[in-house]
């Protein structure tokens, strides 16, 4: 009886130990870079549809789904392991793109919030140009190569 | 000597068990939560390998752009995703259809 229970007892000791490793490797070494690459392809995913939306289709859809690309971002900051510069620089495009779209809706207010969060963004991460003016030129431009590529 | 082995192999043996249940219980919560993540995840590598074995000219890029094609079918007739999901799914899946049925 006493041999039984000292065996138990190391084993026990055993997986104490090897509880939190196991969870710790599976975390690190499996979850977080899953998690990552999936998050990162999630935003894309939607970010792509809703410059689609807004160039060809349905701006409500765009605003929906730059709305969805936004909450993804935020989900992913501090968290994923890809999250860093070019991500920061996507949701601020984000916040531009819905901000034209809020605008054309008729939401003044909502347009100049996305607007200035896109401009804190950018002006964060160094551009040297951050004004509204700046960010619509680029917009358009950037919405004139997506078609014209999408024309190709 | 044999009884301090003994005594090794059997902590080994416990933390082997322990490690094993540890990652089980991590992996299903994570796998609970995060279905769509790692349903992407899955999409976005069959996706990179599709497009390397088409550049190889390899009769297996056809066949990873169908498993693909069927992660976002499972996604859009999975009733947890987002509906503005499952139309960018919707959307997605028609044009990579083209690429298989031009």
């Amino acid at each position: 009886m006493k041999r039984i229970a000292h065996v138990c007892g190391l084993l026990f000791l055993g997986v104490v130990v090897g509880l939190p490793l196991g969870i710790y490797i599976v975390q690190n070494e499996f979850i977080n870079k899953e998690k990552a690459i999936g998050m990162v392809i999630e935003e894309g995913f939607v970010d792509d549809y809703a410059k689609k939306e807004f160039v060809h289709a349905d701006p409500q859809n765009a605003r929906a789904a730059l709305t969805y690309a936004v909450g993804a971002h935020k989900a992913m900051q501090g968290r994923s392991p890809l999250s860093g510069w070019r991500e920061k620089v996507d949701l601020a495009w984000c916040y531009a793109d819905l901000s034209l779209v809020e605008e054309s809706a008729g939401n003044e207010n909502l347009a100049k919030d996305h607007m200035s969060q896109a401009q804190q963004i950018l002006s964060g991460l160094g551009m040297k140009d951050p004004s509204e003016f700046h960010i619509r030129e680029l917009l358009r431009r950037s919405t004139a190569s997506t078609k014209s590529s999408e024309e190709q | 000597m044999k009884k301090l082995l003994l005594r090794s192999i059997l902590v080994i043996v416990g933390i082997l068990i322990g490690g094993a249940v540890g990652g089980y219980v991590i992996f299903h919560r994570y796998a609970r939560d995060y279905a769509l993540v790692r349903a992407f995840a899955m999409a976005g590598i069959f996706s990179a390998v599709s497009k390397n074995e088409y550049e190889k000219n390899t009769s297996d890029a056809k066949r990873e752009l169908i498993v693909q094609l069927k992660i976002w079918t499972d996604g859009i007739d999975s009733s947890a995703t987002d509906p503005i999901m499952k139309n960018a799914l919707r959307m997605n899946r028609g044009l990579h259809l083209r690429k298989i049925h031009p």
